[in-house]
């Protein structure tokens, strides 16, 4: 029996007294592990609630601020109580003075007409935001001139709300019917304010109409709507801030800080650090494109393809290198009034002096699938938040780390050697974030959005014995394009 | 021996805190048995003199003499092998005791596989002779 042995039979089994304080310094420390603060938890049971707050926050805002519809059951209160602003051309301006003269020839009682135009150059545009003020507007006049007998030629294209107007005429009679003209206007108000650097013809009133007589109006109003061509500048075009649906392009490209999560096996902590010490994120990027819909409602759906990298520096001092320095020692001498330069070259080891640096490339195609809303501030102005999966691909990997051992070893797919700590593979991973936008036309958005992507699966195989995951926040800019 | 129990501390914190990592694939007592090693591995790797792991050019195997043991107890066993260095001590245990190969020793220890040889055969050396002495103490 060697020594090995005597050792090994008397102590493989032998067990030695604890001191009792032991187990209750480990009954403290665990019970402080389980007190651990709320990021413990897991950052994907926290994003994953996050996520939900956010779809449930915009399905209720979404709820709770209805669309802006007319009621044409109470057209003639509701078009009372609105302040209705259309733009008309320089011709129609000029139409609208010759209306606003006879109107003062003709002495009717009527609200205040101020007038403060000074530009001619107005575009042919009627906002869709006025939409339901300029449809109530002409079905008015069609009903009141039909009143009369004198029938509004409507030189506009939508016929769809000449249809419509029948039905508010029989309604509406018995209202224009009741109305005491001569004191009050329906459409007496006939107002030009310059707002936004154009002229503009605001028709209607600031008055409330609560009073109804039985006095039917004698003679046709200045309200005659056949001088005002309303025209319509790309009626149908969706925009982006109208309650309509678009369908459209967008692109978009992410810087982005990752931030690394590495997790060891038990007993694999030493390698961790190991890893940790020699390795830093870098800033990486990303870039995507697809096509996206956005629904009356301001909720939008996007769909798309993106490359991401994440990129890393790897940065290894070997001990073990040596690096030769040449020292040249020149020696001058005077001589007999003589100059002799003498010189002489050695060279010396420096250890350690050797720094591999590498920079780890983590590629990725993904495709994400984003919900969001958007509510619209302004025209031109809208802010929203945006959640959504994507389904990652990860793939050809380039770099190096150390191994176990302290020795620097490629993992990169084409590296003949390599350590398999990576493979292709396909994952999932999720994102939030908010985004302003900004709308340049109709047709085109710019967004700036910050989110946050986390990826919670190991980027690793499964055999590797160091789990690394991702939270990356990233600063997003891109273009959406309306396609229609 | 306080020492000891520190690293006892640490080493069960360290697999009550992984244990959501045990996969209930093999013994829980090997697992835990792994995690413990590693951790006074990792403890000596911290604090060991690198310059107490001399190697040995030549390696000078002993010629172990067969004595007998048989009236010396586990705690005395373990005293000599807590009087030995660090360097010796670390790789005697792991060699000895606990079975691992030298090449996994200089993994785990990171030195080089003929450094662990080579201290082994000094602990063995030390220890013959401290056994020895022992032995006639107890007569």
């Amino acid at each position: 029996m060697n020594i090995d042995d005597i050792f090994k039979e008397s102590l493989e089994n032998h067990e030695s007294d604890v001191n009792p304080k032991i187990w209750e310094h480990i009954s403290g420390e665990i019970n402080q592990v389980d007190k651990s603060p709320v990021w413990s938890i897991g950052f994907s049971k926290i994003l994953l609630a996050g996520i939900g707050i956010l779809i449930v926050s915009a399905l209720c805002f979404w709820t709770l601020v209805p669309p802006n519809k007319t009621d044409s059951s109470n057209l003639p209160e509701q078009l009372m109580d609105q302040v209705n602003e259309i733009e008309v051309s320089g011709k129609d301006q000029s139409v609208a003075q010759n209306l606003i003269n006879k109107k003062n020839q003709q002495k009717q009682t009527t609200t205040s007409v101020q007038k403060e135009t000074k530009n001619n150059t107005v575009d042919h545009v009627i906002t869709d935001r006025f939409d339901n003020q300029t449809k109530t507007f002409k079905q008015q006049a069609n009903i009141k001139d039909q009143a009369y007998s004198n029938p509004v030629v409507d030189n506009t294209k939508d016929k769809t709300e000449n249809r419509s107007t029948k039905n508010f005429t029989q309604e509406n009679e018995e209202f224009f019917s009741n109305t005491k003209t001569n004191s009050i206007n329906l459409f007496g108000n006939l107002i030009l304010n310059k707002q936004n650097k154009n002229s503009y013809v605001s028709l209607g009133t600031r008055n409330h109409i609560t009073k109804k007589t039985n006095i039917k109006p004698t003679e046709p109003s200045l309200i005659a709507l056949e001088p005002f061509v309303i025209k319509r500048k790309a009626q149908e075009c969706p925009s982006f801030y109208k309650d309509v649906w678009v369908p459209y392009m967008w692109t978009e490209y992410g810087n982005v800080f990752p931030q690394r999560s590495l997790e060891a096996e038990a007993g694999y902590e030493d390698y961790l650090d190991l890893r940790n010490q020699y390795e830093e994120t870098q800033y990486s990027f990303d870039f995507a494109a697809g096509f996206g819909l956005k629904t009356p409602y301001g909720i939008f759906g996007e769909l798309g393809l993106q490359y991401s990298q994440i990129q890393e520096k790897f940065s290894f001092t070997d001990p073990e290198t040596i690096k030769k320095t040449q020292i040249i020692t020149i020696d001058t001498l005077f001589m007999d009034g003589q100059i002799i330069a003498n010189s002489d070259t050695s060279y010396i080891d420096i250890p350690g002096a050797v720094t591999i640096v590498t920079h780890n490339k983590y590629k990725f195609f993904n495709f994400p699938m984003m919900l969001g809303y958007d509510y619209g501030i302004n025209p031109n102005f809208s802010i929203g938040v945006k959640a959504g999966a994507i389904l990652n691909f990860s793939f050809r990997q380039k770099g190096r780390f150390v191994d176990e051992d302290n020795t620097p070893v490629w993992f990169s797919s084409s590296a003949p050697d390599r350590i398999e700590a990576f493979t292709d593979k396909i994952s999932m991973s999720f994102m939030t974030g908010i985004q302003a936008t900004y709308h340049l036309g109709d047709v085109m958005s710019f967004y700036a959005s910050p989110q946050i992507k986390f990826i919670p699966k190991t980027i690793t195989t499964d055999s590797y014995q160091i789990k690394q995951t991702y939270l990356n926040p990233a600063l997003t800019i891109g273009i959406k394009y309306s396609i229609l | 021996m306080i020492e000891a129990e520190d690293l006892l501390q640490e080493g069960f914190i360290r697999v009550f805190k992984n244990l959501h990592q045990f996969k209930f694939q093999g013994s829980l007592e090997g697992w835990i048995r792994r995690i413990m090693v590693h951790s006074c591995i990792k403890y000596v790797t911290k604090k060991i003199n690198r310059h107490e792991l001399v190697e040995f050019t030549q390696e000078n195997e002993l010629v172990e003499k067969a004595i007998a043991f048989s009236n010396l107890s586990a705690e005395d066993l373990m005293k000599l092998i807590q009087s030995l260095p660090i360097g010796y001590r670390t790789v005697f245990n792991m060699y000895a005791i606990e079975g691992y190969s030298h090449d996994e020793i200089s993994k785990l220890l990171g030195i080089k596989p003929s450094t662990s040889r080579s201290q082994l055969v000094k602990a063995r050396k030390m220890l013959q002779k401290n056994l020895a002495k022992l032995q006639k103490l107890v007569g």
